[in-house]
Formats: structure tokens, C-alpha cells, sequence
């Protein structure tokens, strides 16, 4: 299948940062329509600096960024490419503009000039699509982090978008908004076929990606599926990245001599692998 | 007692709700406190109280025996003893050199300059950032974590008594995570401490506090040890705010007959416990 985002020989690094090190150095990557790519690493690995280079709000030093078929850093397309790939930030409070939920999700489709008819239909279409129709008429200050992030994704989607790309979503959300961001995230996905590259620390909140890329030190040192990355608890340990507790629990008790699986993401999976020990 | 909240209740305004209503505890010197509830529930308000950034619409809040609600009070003294560490604190960094910037505080005490410079270098060596190196760079060219860092340093440097710190490892990665929370362990004690510790992780909560508030909707529904909350797993679940992953496991395990202890949320505790239950079962050959 076509790539929906392909990135050649990519390298990075700031105009006033000759002599320092690269931020991106050399990422070669493919992303086919539908793909539920996540992204970890540490700060500072170029994570962030990736997801810019996706949309142009950054452009490559060298090497080229292609999305639908179109290069970053050809000024005319890039409108189009933006409205294809939408990003969405760490802080809602940030990305909130309107007094009222339902005229923020309109404020892109308004922009593009759409006929209000068009207009009524998207934000009513992407309200629902994050569960937030019934605070259609609500002030965004008055919700909580997670409803806030999902009315920040709902004028994303309102762009209708192939790719929506989530830059550390759930960092400043309590662990009841991070999972309505996740769930919203893997619905999006899976019933309506958008890819999703999702930038995040937690790895709980992506054992459900189709690959895991770990970026270290401006590159790609691991591309895996949740299932090879999270056995390899030692490489993991290594690049100091996050281990699910109950993974890390599965290998400990493995390493003690029980014969169960490390495979392992859940309380409920590990329970069910101890008991079949009996 | 080094604090003592008594019957507090709060609101913004006249026509809003209670953000808090009717909070009583207490806290002894040393202690390391969790404060845990939904985003919304009171927590930052309640802090902001223990340090007179906000006077309570009803109640009173003492520091050292002190009532901060009292009108005469010297609120300089009051957040000489109680430092807060807000959320992001790197927002708030603004001097040109990480010097400048943790000497703020301690200058705006009238210190000497010698002692400032003894407290910038303590703070700095507290949270792990050699003085020389750093002493002379802008805050603003620094990693996030090193950042976050200065920015404690820099309440640090006030030698408060109360430490208290809200959600001071968001947004850090792994690595950097786990390094601040060890120096918080560690600069707790060297300055004997006593921390109240906001955090939407619990598992960082039930491991580092010897007691956890909760808040619900501006009421505190549990006042109490870590092994005294778990037991009320089921009411947290409803809560939204869970209880850690790997202590569901043992949960589990007991409902399903295994007698085990489920008070435990350290993954090397809970890895004992398992393999000793199995053991005697005879399901472990060794």
C-alpha cells in the first residue's frame, strides 16, 4: 500500500545551531493510511521536533518530508497538507480559542470559507465523534482537562484530516482525562480509519499501536510492536524509558522461576497467567 | 502540630459553589503527605490556603501554632515556612543566570551575600546541579528537567519547613521522573522536611507517603496510610482515581482464594508475595 507519510534522509537542527549536534539525524520512515504509529523518548530526542517537521512548521535541514504525496517545503501546498495532518498539543488551554465549545470546533472549517450548512454538519459530526456532543453549548473553562483536550481534537477532525498527530496529549491530565484522550485516540483509529502518530511517555497508553518507535539522541534507535518492545525489558531499562509496572512485575516474577508469560500489559492478564500455573 | 486546618471552607466568589468545604487535619513535622482528587476537586486551592496565597472564606489554618487567617499575620514569615511549588514552576524562572535566580528568594529575605551563595550552592547540590557548571547559564538554555530543578532550587533555597510540591515531575520523561522524585527523598531528609506532595500518579503517592488526603468535590473523604486507603480500592475505582496496577494483581489473587496480603505497591514487595503464595501451594518446583 501507498504511504500516507514518508520521510527520506531526513536531518535536522536549528539555524543558529551550526556546530551542535543534529536533532534529527538521518530518519528514513514510512507511515501507510491507518497505522497507529506511537513515538517515545526521552525529552530532547526529537520527538517534538519530528511531529513539526510533519505539518512544516519546521522544514528539514536536509532530506525531504512527504505527506499525500506532497513535499513539505513547497509553500503553496502546504495550506492543503495542514488541513490533511492536524496536530494536537500538550496544554488544551492553549489550543482553546472560542467562548463557546461549539464555535471553537468551528473555528477552522470557518477559516476554510465552507458554507455554514457545511460547517454545521462538521462540528456536529466531530462533537460527536470525541463524545462531547452534549457540551456542544458549554464554556470550554468550565471543563475538565480531558474534555477540554477532546474539544481540542474535535476542531482537528473538523478539518476532516487523514492523520491527526498527538504531541504528548494526556501530560497535563489526571488519570481519568488521559484515558478518555486514549480511548477517544484508539476510536479514532480503529472505526474511523484515521492514522494517528502519537507522542507520549506513558507507555500504557500504547499497547495498542500498530508500531512503537523509539527515538534516542535525534534517531530512530528501536522500531518495534508493543509486543517485542515491552519483552525487551532490559533494552528498555537501557534507554531509560518507562516500563508498564505489570510488565516489569511479569518479568520479576518470571525471573523468580515462574513459568508465565512477560508478555504482558495488564493486572487482569497477569492474573489470568497465574492461574494457570495451578 | 506543624499544621492544623480547622473546619476550612472556601469560594471564589459569593454566587459560586464551595471549592473546599468544611477540611480538617492535621500534619506533624516530618511527614511526607500525598494530596490526591480529580483535576477540579480543591487540591490547589487547599495548598494555596496553607501558605496565605488565599485567606479561607470560613476556618483557620495554622502554621507552628500560628492562625494565617488572623488579620495582623506577617505573611512573609508564613511562606518563609511554607515554600509551594506550582505546577510547571520553570514558567516561572526570570533571572538572566541560574545564580540570580535561586538568590532571589534568599535576597529578598535581607540575607548576606555569603550566606546566599552557601544556599545556592546547597540547593543546587540537593538537586543534583554542580555549582560551577551551572551557576553562571540561563535558565531559559536548559533542559526541561534542569529547568524544573532550578526552579525548585529556588523555593528550596528559602529553607522552608513545609515543602510542598504540585505534580513536580509532569510532562518529565522516565529517567528525569524518577531522578527528581529520588532527590525529593533525599533533600527531604537532609533538611529534615515535612512535604505534601500533589500527584495524578498513584503509584508514586502509595510508595513515598507515610499518609494520603483525598479529596472529593472540596470535601477530604479519606485521611489515612497508604495500607489503610487500599483497602478502600473499590470506592477510589469509583472515583475515577484508581489504585496502582500491580497491587490489582493482588486483589485479584485473593478473590480468587490465595491468602496474600494486598497492602503492598512496591513491584519487588508484590513479587515476593506472589512467589511465597505460590510457593506453598506447591506451584513453584523450587
Amino acid at each position: 500500500m501507498e504511504s500516507l507519510i514518508e520521510l527520506k534522509d531526513v536531518y535536522y537542527r536549528y539555524q543558529e545551531q551550526e556546530d551542535e549536534d543534529w536533532v534529527l539525524e538521518n530518519i528514513d520512515l514510512e507511515i501507510t493510511a491507518g497505522e497507529f504509529i506511537a513515538i517515545v523518548g526521552h525529552n530532547g530526542s526529537g520527538k517534538s521536533t519530528l511531529a513539526k517537521l510533519l505539518n512544516g512548521i519546521l522544514l528539514p535541514t536536509q532530506g525531504e518530508v512527504r505527506v499525500g504525496g506532497k513535499v513539505t517545503t513547497e509553500q503553496e501546498d502546504l495550506w492543503q497538507l495542514r488541513q490533511q495532518l492536524g496536530i494536537v498539543f500538550q496544554n488544551p488551554d492553549n489550543q482553546l480559542v472560542a467562548n463557546i465549545v461549539e464555535e471553537d470546533v468551528a473555528f477552522g472549517p470557518e477559516n476554510l470559507g465552507l458554507p455554514s450548512a457545511e460547517i454545521r454538519k462538521r462540528v456536529d459530526e466531530a462533537l460527536r465523534l470525541v463524545g462531547m456532543t452534549d457540551f456542544a453549548r458549554a464554556a470550554p473553562h468550565k471543563l475538565s482537562g480531558g474534555q477540554k483536550q477532546r474539544v481540542a481534537i474535535a476542531g482537528v477532525i473538523a478539518m476532516r484530516p487523514d492523520c491527526l498527530v498527538f504531541d504528548e496529549p494526556t501530560a497535563m491530565l489526571d488519570p481519568q482525562g488521559r484515558q478518555e484522550v486514549v480511548e477517544t485516540v484508539e476510536h479514532l483509529n480503529r472505526q474511523e480509519g484515521l492514522t494517528v502518530i502519537y507522542i507520549t511517555h506513558f507507555m500504557e497508553e500504547i499497547i495498542n499501536a500498530d508500531r512503537i518507535l523509539v527515538f534516542a539522541d535525534g534517531k530512530v534507535e528501536l522500531a518495534a510492536t508493543p509486543k517485542e518492545l515491552f519483552t525487551k525489558v532490559d533494552k528498555l531499562r537501557d534507554l531509560a524509558l518507562d516500563i508498564p509496572q505489570i510488565t516489569e512485575l511479569a518479568y520479576q516474577l518470571s525471573e523468580s522461576g515462574l513459568d508465565i508469560d512477560t508478555n504482558i500489559f495488564t493486572s487482569t492478564e497477569l492474573v489470568e497467567e497465574l492461574c494457570l500455573l495451578k | 502540630m506543624l499544621i492544623e486546618v480547622d473546619s476550612v471552607c472556601h469560594r471564589y466568589s459569593q454566587e459560586e459553589e464551595m471549592v473546599l468545604n468544611d477540611i480538617s487535619f492535621k500534619i506533624e513535622r516530618g511527614e511526607f503527605i500525598g494530596l490526591i482528587g480529580h483535576t477540579g476537586s480543591g487540591k490547589s486551592t487547599l495548598v494555596q490556603l496553607l501558605n496565605g496565597l488565599i485567606t479561607p472564606t470560613a476556618g483557620q489554618v495554622y502554621i507552628s501554632g500560628e492562625d494565617i487567617t488572623a488579620k495582623e499575620i506577617n505573611l512573609k514569615s508564613i511562606r518563609e515556612q511554607v515554600g509551594l511549588v506550582f505546577q510547571y514552576p520553570e514558567h516561572q524562572l526570570f533571572e538572566e543566570t541560574v545564580y540570580d535566580d535561586i538568590a532571589f528568594g534568599p535576597k529578598n529575605l535581607g540575607l548576606s551575600e555569603q550566606v546566599i551563595e552557601e544556599r545556592v550552592k546547597q540547593t543546587l547540590a540537593s538537586v543534583n546541579l554542580d555549582y560551577q557548571r551551572f551557576k553562571e547559564r540561563s535558565p531559559f538554555k536548559l533542559s526541561g528537567g534542569q529547568q524544573r530543578r532550578v526552579a525548585i532550587a529556588g523555593v528550596l533555597a528559602m529553607r522552608p519547613e513545609v515543602l510542598i510540591l504540585d505534580e513536580p515531575t509532569a510532562g518529565l520523561d522516565p529517567k528525569t521522573r524518577n531522578e527528581v522524585i529520588e532527590e525529593i527523598v533525599k533533600f527531604k531528609k537532609q533538611f529534615n522536611l515535612t512535604i505534601i506532595l500533589i500527584s495524578h500518579r498513584m503509584e508514586q503517592v502509595f510508595q513515598l507517603a507515610d499518609r494520603i488526603l483525598v479529596l472529593e468535590q472540596g470535601e477530604l473523604i479519606f485521611d489515612c496510610t497508604p495500607a489503610e486507603l487500599i483497602k478502600e480500592q473499590q470506592r477510589l475505582i469509583e472515583l475515577g482515581l484508581s489504585i496502582p496496577e500491580v497491587t490489582k494483581v493482588l486483589f485479584a489473587l485473593k478473590e480468587r482464594g490465595y491468602d496474600l496480603r494486598t497492602d503492598l505497591f512496591e513491584v519487588a514487595e508484590i513479587k515476593e508475595e506472589i512467589v511465597k503464595t505460590l510457593i506453598k501451594p506447591g506451584i513453584l518446583k523450587s
